[in-house]
């Protein structure tokens, strides 16, 4: 095996400088994405409970208004759609919700 | 204030100075700068890791080498837990630039003894599965942990120039309905699934409108972490995007602007 020959400043200092540079311009790729969220989207809020009637399992949302990229209060109306009897957590947190140690915790609570 | 016991595991680390770190068994993020020790710790991790993984290098682009390195130091036995697995989706065949079949990827955790149900858990968009939701896999103690990596993403097949790829919805539910066979077959007694944004989306597509009692049923607990059931709008893509940058293409050009793994290496 020979040396890696990176040197991890510079690499760090590529990066950084890199962020700085955030392109607003969708490519085909990324607005082939969001069709494709539409299209699952437009599916999922058309399903009922009766759609999911073979479903025996709890479903437990996180869910809240300051999440960034979501519509927290109208994916809490739909997930309520889908699942009446459903466990709904509200939260405040903005997004990554999973990454923060006291939801996990409350997650495996469920789970467990 | 508790001491902190900090451990180097994302390769996003010393670059952006923050740490996964361990708090009397909690375990957070803190934020500080990279010792040079911990550097070398890490590029020390990538040599070995390459070894481990050999012909299978030209299948991973250089930033999914770097996160696999670093989130599965190699040391004694670890092999068979450093590299993901591959499942064929043949009607995905095509859709791959390197190869003529289509082979979506994922990452196990196991743990050394198991007693409860598995856990599967599905990434959402522009996320890489084992390090985004490293947290979770280290918390979900005696379960079996399956971390998939949807088309595009992680080690997947897909379009890798642009990272995220989905030329139709029906790709990803294509993807999750293998995904889900194989893991029925493995585990007909159920599983527990966490979901985020768009994996909590593609589930509930596959599950809700292509899939009936036998899938359905196959779920014990369903977790969604703020599921892409309705979107705000389509402005934070962007920001999305520049994470998404920089967690492949930026990656990729610490490998002085090749994707090959072979040019991480001195000649």
């Amino acid at each position: 095996m020979k040396h890696l020959t990176l040197n991890a400043d510079e690499q760090i200092r590529i990066i950084q400088r890199q962020q700085s540079q955030v392109s607003d311009h969708l490519s085909n790729s990324e607005s082939d994405w969001i069709l494709a969220a539409n299209a699952m989207m437009t599916r999922i809020q058309t399903q009922t409970s009766q759609t999911w009637r073979y479903f025996n399992g709890q479903a437990i949302i996180w869910a809240g208004p300051n999440d960034k990229i979501t519509d927290g209060p109208r994916s809490i109306k739909i997930f309520q759609n889908l699942f009446p009897k459903g466990k709904i957590h509200e939260t405040q947190l903005p997004h990554r919700i999973h990454t923060h140690p006291e939801v996990l915790g409350e997650i495996f609570k469920e789970i467990n | 204030m508790q001491k902190q016991k900090v451990s180097l595991t994302n390769p996003l680390d010393w670059a952006t100075g923050r740490f996964s770190a361990s708090t009397s068994g909690s375990w957070g993020i803190i934020e500080r700068t990279p010792t040079e020790e911990e550097k070398q710790k890490f590029l020390n991790y990538f040599q070995n890791y390459l070894k481990l993984l050999g012909p299978l290098q030209n299948e991973l682009l250089t930033s999914d080498l770097y996160i696999h390195a670093a989130l599965h130091q190699p040391s004694g036995n670890t092999e068979t837990k450093v590299l993901p697995h591959f499942l064929p989706i043949p009607s995905l065949a095509g859709r791959s630039q390197k190869r003529s079949d289509f082979r979506l990827a994922y990452t196990t955790f196991t743990p050394q003894t198991i007693k409860h149900r598995p856990l599967l858990i599905l990434h959402g968009y522009a996320e890489y599965g084992p390090v985004n939701f490293e947290l979770i896999a280290r918390q979900a103690g005696s379960r079996l942990v399956y971390v998939i990596h949807w088309p595009g993403h992680g080690a997947s097949d897909g379009i890798r120039d642009i990272p995220f790829y989905a030329e139709t919805s029906s790709d990803y539910v294509e993807a999750c309905l293998e995904f889900l066979k194989m893991i029925q077959h493995h585990h007909p007694e159920g599983v527990d699934v966490i979901a985020h944004i768009m994996g909590g989306a593609i589930l509930l597509d596959t599950l809700g409108t292509h899939m009936g009692q036998s899938y359905q049923s196959l779920i014990h607990h369903l977790v969604l972490s703020a599921p892409m059931l309705a979107l705000k709008g389509m402005g934070w893509l962007s920001e999305v995007l520049y994470s998404n940058t920089f967690t492949r293409k930026l990656l990729a050009l610490m490998a002085r602007n090749s994707r090959k793994p072979k040019s991480l290496i001195s000649p």
